[in-house]
């Protein structure tokens, strides 16, 4: 069963002669509880694709569907609502708010629905993403890996269906790569998460259960690594 | 706490120069308003003391109340004080005495206490009990073997006015004088003013007196004044109006207003102005306060990218504007309550100190808890318009492109070629050029308030310039040196004016009195010449039409009979047997004529001919509550003013009368335009340089006849330093609120500077990474801050000289005459003064800049 599917979707920059086309009517459909890696090269789309399922970012032409939902038709208060309760979005660098506790931050989306997380989900992300004694610590405190983590607990505090993850490594050395595909393939199991990650990386993609290559905008190649 | 909420303290703690940037410009707008406000208020209250001062703190006035009545007025429930005069009583004097009277006005305690008459006490006290009397400056005068604290032994007759008679029983009393009053009466009554004491409840059941009331509820004195006057019995006069009278210049200040008065008088429009100002300043501080916030709100511009990835919504993003604007404002506007009260006091002090001798009174500073109030309000309302854009902005944008930032990052999109700076400073000219030109949305809020800075204070030099220039032409063209006004509500005494017509040094005098009066004509009364230029039709405001007939405004001019036939005489012609009137026959041509020379080209006005009869009504106006109507034979038409000093106004015309006739006309109209026209004009025409010295002794002859308060002098010299002073002053007050706007303009550049480098730091390491030097650097900042700084000046200068241009055109002043007048030298010290300013920010901004270690900075610092 799809939990996700894009129809004819489109994103374009610019306007006139500067006008570059990110993505070109892309069609995808990706099942409920799937890991999906997503590569290409620099400027292909990728990340503008993980954007438009994420909500951050608006489509020209298309439709993208979350659980038969198209999030394309929302309002920004309706999208902000999506991307609170419906996905986790982890970037390249961490994007932690730097003024806030490490917990706060993990809290963040749950916060801004003015809810406390369950102490027992809480403590139970805290301590699979290893980060129990560095709560009250503020992100320029942390290191690179830790601060990643916390944007991963950030992104799983509401249990959202999908996790969408843009280079989620691509700032990190081999050793927290590995902690952190680690950490995203047993939320995938744990939690049945559906996942997309984009990456450069193919060892990192070979860890998903299916590739989707992007050029140019378009998917170019789409297979199954495991079933 | 809410993670908004925490999140927006947490930005105002870490963003310090950002904070103060904001506090400095939101306590500076809030000390303006507040400035604003005292200003309002102090001269609210001047105006609300002056008009007590010199007539009383009163709402309505009841007259003719009989004595027994009074209770029933003092326990109305509508009056809140009942003050009473009246119990009017001649004394007749010992026979040594130069006049034979005292015309005594009895007060009771209420009164002096509330009333104006206790402000004329030139020496003593007021008096405190019955048989005690201050009496006016011309008994001492007269009789200087008499002074305060002299018993004498008098006559009490119980009426003034019937005097004369003798029919009255005099009653032996004694009377002490306990003061002397600046006041008097005309020489025809034979007496000196007095004013006694009384208490209302000893007075006789039969007497009647003057009631002087406040009410508990100002705003209903107009109703409720004449349902007091109903219940206690008092007779309407022939207009259906009960004997009351309103103290409508106080009322107006307190919002009180009779029915269809409102938009006649003055105050509403005043409040309307002030209203406005506070408006458009709020709205300037609220739009310069704006670029603050937008520079706050695009340095965090990252992280509330972040907050909306990860799910806040438009209203919370929104929000961390507006909490932030709270945040911000709360003590600096509690701040600017002192901080504008001091500097009003400063200001205000200083105004009154220059133009005290103009005005003859200091302006008292006031500021109530209530204008408080309303200061913050309006600050805090400016705060939050301010933080509503930058908000809204905010709210709007994608959430990917404010986490990439990209948005607002400063960039070239075409770099223009600059010449003309690449051949003199190189490619360092050009980067210069293009990144004043790239940051130009930054810099925006703050070049506006320095160029509104330079217009306001400039723009109003402009207005006072031109008009002083204008002021003085129109004094040298007025043919008299010397103006005195007299009006003591009666016939101005003969012995006074022989006294100031036998003035020595003089080389010409006019004397006259003016009433406006009105004439109805039909349009074949109008002149061919006048109706080729328009005729009545044209003249719509002036002239009203009923019915085919034409209202005609005219003003009645009474000249001394010597005067009046010399004028005759000239026009040719003998004074008729029965009311006799020389008529001014002109009409300007182009009354809306720009320049003075058109303006003054006049055709004839109406076909009037010598013999002619013609009737006039005292009812000028609709308003006016007189309709006495008068014959005047025309001996003469004449087709020009005589010169005495009186320069009608459009439209008006002038009928010329002997002054005896003037009388005999004036003393039929409503006793309230009777009182006011009995004015007479006294003007001289001096030797150059002895005009204050005529005027001195001009004002020596009226103390001698008048209370100081019944007439009025001024003179060319006077006028003039007059004129300097108010100008000196209002520039003073204009230029410190300038300077607000100054100091506001000077922080957001501070600001705008700071930020626009701080984002550029990886530009300049990458600039010294491939060899330019510390010197290289220096100048590439030198060359932006002056390009930076030129910036409000290349904004204000045109539209400075556009203001300029047009206040010489709509006063008619030359360029030349402008630029004679115009301190120049105080504009080129402004431009200095901002070249210096901003090119001293810059050099100091840029020092971190030229410290920074050069791969720290070049370091992608976006994360």
């Amino acid at each position: 069963m799809d939990i996700l599917r894009t129809e004819g979707l489109t994103r374009q920059y610019g306007t006139g002669q500067t006008m570059v086309t990110a993505l070109d009517h892309v069609d995808l459909q990706v099942e409920r509880g799937q890991f999906v890696a997503i590569i290409g090269a620099s400027g292909s789309g990728k990340s503008t694709l993980l954007h438009l399922l994420g909500g951050v970012d608006r489509p020209d032409g298309g439709k993208i569907f979350v659980e038969d939902v198209d999030i394309a038709t929302f309002g920004e208060e309706l999208l902000a609502q999506y991307r609170r309760r419906k996905v986790g979005l982890i970037y390249q660098f961490y994007n932690l708010i730097p003024t806030l506790s490490v917990k706060k931050n993990i809290c963040l989306p749950m916060l801004l629905d003015n809810k406390e997380p369950g102490k027992e989900r809480f403590d139970d992300i805290v301590k699979t993403l290893g980060l129990g004694d560095r709560l009250e610590h503020l992100p320029g405190q942390l290191s690179g890996g830790q601060q990643q983590r916390a944007a991963i607990g950030r992104a799983l505090i509401y249990q959202p269906a999908i996790l969408l993850a843009d280079e989620p490594t691509g700032n990190l050395d081999r050793k927290n790569t590995e902690e952190i595909i680690s950490l995203l393939k047993l939320s995938n199991r744990q939690y049945k998460q559906t996942i997309l990650l984009v990456t450069h990386d193919e060892n990192v993609a070979l860890e998903a259960d299916r590739i989707i290559k992007i050029e140019d905008g378009k998917i170019i190649s789409d297979k199954a690594v495991r079933p | 706490m809410n993670i908004i909420r925490e999140y927006s303290l947490d930005q105002v703690r870490k963003n310090r120069r950002t904070s103060i940037s904001i506090i400095v410009a939101v306590l500076i707008a809030s000390t303006f308003l507040c400035t604003l406000l005292v200003f309002a208020q102090s001269f609210w209250n001047q105006m609300v003391q002056q008009q007590i001062y010199t007539s009383g703190d009163w709402d309505a006035e009841l007259m003719d109340v009989p004595a027994d009545r009074l209770g029933m007025v003092r326990d109305n429930a509508g009056v809140k004080a009942m003050f009473v005069k009246g119990d009017n009583q001649t004394a007749f004097l010992p026979e040594e005495t130069a006049l034979p009277y005292f015309l005594i006005q009895n007060c009771d305690s209420n009164y002096w206490d509330a009333m104006y008459e206790k402000n004329m006490i030139l020496r003593g006290r007021i008096p405190q009990a019955p048989g005690e009397v201050v009496v006016s400056k011309d008994f001492f005068s007269q009789n200087q073997t008499y002074g305060i604290g002299d018993t004498l032994a008098v006559e009490i007759d119980s009426n003034v006015r019937t005097h004369m008679e003798g029919s009255q029983q005099k009653d032996a009393d004694s009377l002490t004088i306990v003061g002397e009053l600046d006041v008097s009466v005309s020489s025809g009554y034979k007496g000196y003013l007095a004013y006694g004491f009384m208490e209302p409840d000893e007075l006789s059941p039969d007497s009647e007196v003057v009631v002087y009331l406040q009410m508990e509820r100002r705003g209903k004195v107009y109703t409720a004044v004449p349902q007091i006057a109903q219940a206690i019995g008092l007779p309407k006069d022939e207009y259906g109006n009960y004997p009351c009278r309103y103290h409508a210049a106080l009322l107006a200040w307190h919002g009180v207003y009779a029915p269809g008065s409102f938009f006649q008088s003055d105050v509403p429009k005043l409040f309307l102005g002030l209203l406005l100002t506070a408006g458009a300043s709020m709205a300037v501080f609220a739009y310069i306060i704006r670029g603050a916030f937008g520079i706050s709100a695009k340095q965090k511009i990252h992280q509330l990218g972040i907050l909306k990835s990860v799910g806040a919504g438009p209203k919370q993003i929104g929000r961390t504007v507006i909490y932030e604007a709270c945040i911000l404002s709360a003590i600096p506007i509690l701040l600017s309550m002192v901080l504008g009260y001091l500097f009003s006091f400063g200001v205000l002090s200083a105004y009154s100190g220059m133009t005290s001798e103009v005005f003859g009174s200091r302006m008292e500073v006031s500021f109530s808890p209530a204008a408080a109030l309303i200061a913050a309000v309006f600050s805090f309302v400016m705060v939050l318009l301010a933080a509503h854009g930058p908000a809204k902005q905010m709210s709007k944008i994608l959430p990917i492109e404010a986490v990439r930032g990209e948005q607002y990052s400063i960039s070239v999109k075409k770099a223009k070629s600059h010449p003309v700076l690449a051949k003199r400073f190189g490619f360092l000219g050009e980067i210069a050029a293009n990144s004043v030109n790239a940051g130009r949305k930054l810099y925006h809020t703050c070049m506006v308030t320095l160029s509104l800075c330079m217009l306001l204070a400039f723009g109003f030099l402009a207005v006072f310039t031109a008009s002083d220039i204008s002021n003085a032409q129109a004094e040298n063209m007025n043919h008299f040196d010397v103006n005195i006004t007299l009006g003591t509500g009666e016939r101005i005494d003969g012995a006074l004016l022989a006294e100031l017509k036998a003035m020595q040094g003089v080389q010409g005098i006019s004397v006259y009195a003016r009433a406006n009066c009105a004439v109805w004509l039909s349009g074949s009364d109008q002149s061919a010449e006048f109706l080729q230029a328009g005729g009545f039709d044209s003249a719509d405001g002036y002239i009203v039409e009923r019915v085919g007939r034409y209202r005609i405004p005219c003003v009645l001019v009474g000249m001394e009979q010597d005067a009046y036939e010399n004028v005759l005489r000239e026009a040719g012609m003998e004074a008729l047997p029965e009311s006799s009137a020389i008529i001014v026959n002109s009409v300007a041509k182009n009354p809306g004529a720009r320049d003075y020379e058109a303006m003054q080209e006049t055709v004839p006005y109406l076909n009037l001919r010598q013999g002619q009869r013609v009737e006039l009504t005292e009812k000028y106006s609709d308003d006016t509550q007189g309709d006495y109507e008068f014959m005047v034979d025309v001996a003469a038409v004449i087709p020009s003013m005589p010169e005495i000093g009186l320069d009608p106004s459009f439209y008006t015309l002038p009928v010329i009368v002997p002054m005896e006739e003037y009388y005999a006309i004036i003393g039929n109209f409503s006793d309230e335009m009777e009182v006011y026209n009995y004015r007479n004009y006294v003007n001289y025409v001096v030797p150059d340089g002895m005009d204050e010295e005529i005027q001195g002794e001009a004002e020596r002859i009226c103390s001698a006849y008048l209370g100081s308060s019944d007439f009025m002098t001024s003179s060319k010299t006077e006028r003039m330093r007059n004129r300097g002073r108010m100008t000196g002053a209002t520039m003073f007050v204009v230029c410190s609120l300038a300077a607000l706007f100054g100091i506001v303009g000077i922080s957001s550049v501070l600001s705008a500077i700071l930020n626009s480098l701080g984002q550029r730091r990886k530009e300049f390491a990458m600039l010294r990474s491939v060899g330019v030097d510390e010197k290289g650097i220096r100048r590439l900042l030198g060359m932006e801050g002056f390009l930076l700084s030129v910036r409000p000046i290349l904004i204000g200068l045109p539209m400075l000289i556009i203001i300029c241009a047009a206040q010489c055109y709509m006063m008619g002043v030359s360029i030349v005459e402008f630029l004679c007048a115009f301190p120049v030298w105080v504009l080129l010290m402004y431009i200095v003064m901002v070249l210096l300013v901003i090119n001293g920010i810059y050099m100091l901004a840029s020092k971190k800049i030229r410290d920074d270690v050069i791969v720290e900075a070049i370091k992608d610092d976006t994360v």
